[in-house]
């Protein structure tokens, strides 16, 4: 290889991209020229004080911040994964588009529904306890019947209980 | 997804955060460069279920940041004297490097030079010399072949090592010229 020839593969030679072969003979030239391995040693001097001049600029923390949260919050995440920009509008109704979700989201959801059931059907059986008198079907009095004296009104028949001897007791 | 996909984009692609925006900062200003940031990594979410584990994951983080640039950098470019594009079926075969003018402290002449870089050489110049991706890497982001690479990384490069060595006004305001890296002395 000539210097020819080797300045034709320097960007090659210094970016790793000869074949094995050609890069022998590439350190073999440099071996025995100066002007290209000065040549060389300038370009990677070159690539280093581009690297120096990029590496000044540090994201500001509002941006880190920011990209952090892309995968942090999930109203992020929906947001990403609902909101395409890029993507084609949808042009059905409403009511006949794919509601996509998240399925964390679809999980919450669910069990929140299944509760919410559980408890309602609950609620609904676990009515007051009523007293064991009522429960005990009472004759029907007709409302028209005229109304009794009291004194010959035998609570005993509504009420066989305390309550019933206390009221006698107090008459 | 779930918190296994958020752990997986967290430890895969946020790492790369602070490249992806020192590389968007070569392209526009701060502002523009936390919306290319932004969008990168909303997209880079999004699509990530396309990632393949164990792969280069910055190099697909910079194909999402080349096709967000396409969608929207490129509406309000930043600075940039036109310099013709010429054909890039071939790479120029024949220059030198040769000079002094790379200096720590011309950062900023640095940049101010790769700004004006036209914009195919300046990414191939960024990937291949800031972020050092392959070629086979590089051609992937930028969707071209491997030759149009090569053509746009030693194009870059004479363009950059050109513009540094026009007249800069130094440190102290007097102005000299850098030395011609193109006159090969052998």
């Amino acid at each position: 290889m000539d210097c020819k020839e080797f300045r034709e593969v320097l960007d090659l030679y210094a970016d790793g991209e000869l074949s094995p072969d050609a890069a022998s003979a590439a350190r073999l030239h440099l071996a025995e020229c100066a002007p290209c391995r000065a040549a060389e040693r300038e370009l990677l001097r070159l690539r280093g004080a581009l690297k120096l001049a990029v590496s000044r600029h540090e994201p500001p923390p509002q941006l880190v911040s920011a990209v952090r949260g892309i995968s942090r919050h999930w109203w992020r995440r929906l947001m990403c994964d609902a909101g395409a920009r890029d993507e084609p509008r949808d042009a059905r109704p409403f009511w006949r588009k794919r509601i996509a979700l998240p399925a964390p989201v679809f999980a919450l959801l669910l069990v929140a529904l299944v509760g919410f059931g559980l408890l309602s059907a609950r609620l609904r059986t676990a009515q007051p306890p009523r007293p064991a008198v009522r429960s005990e079907p009472a004759p029907p009095t007709p409302a028209t019947s005229p109304p009794r004296d009291a004194s010959s009104f035998d609570f005993a028949r509504f009420d066989q209980g305390g309550r019933a001897s206390l009221y006698k007791e107090r008459r | 997804m779930g918190r296994g996909r958020a752990g997986r984009f967290e430890r895969a692609a946020l790492p790369h955060l602070a490249d992806v925006y020192r590389f968007a900062r070569q392209l526009s200003d701060e502002q523009r460069a936390q919306d290319l940031v932004q969008e990168t990594f909303l997209r880079a979410w999004k699509y990530f279920d396309s990632y393949e584990d164990g792969s280069n994951c910055r190099a697909w983080l910079y194909r999402i940041l080349r096709n967000v640039w396409n969608d929207r950098g490129r509406r309000q470019p930043r600075l940039e004297i036109p310099l013709p594009e010429r054909e890039e079926s071939g790479v120029e075969p024949y220059y030198d490097w040769e000079g002094e003018f790379l200096r720590d402290e011309l950062s900023p002449e640095i940049e101010r030079a790769l700004a004006q870089v036209p914009e195919q050489y300046r990414w191939a110049l960024l990937l291949a010399d800031v972020e050092e991706l392959s070629y086979q890497e590089i051609a992937r982001v930028m969707d071209c072949p491997i030759g149009t690479v090569m053509s746009r990384v030693n194009r870059g490069r004479r363009t950059l090592a050109r513009l540094l060595r026009r007249p800069v006004a130094g440190a102290r305001g007097e102005v000299g010229e850098a030395p011609d890296v193109y006159n090969l002395g052998s």
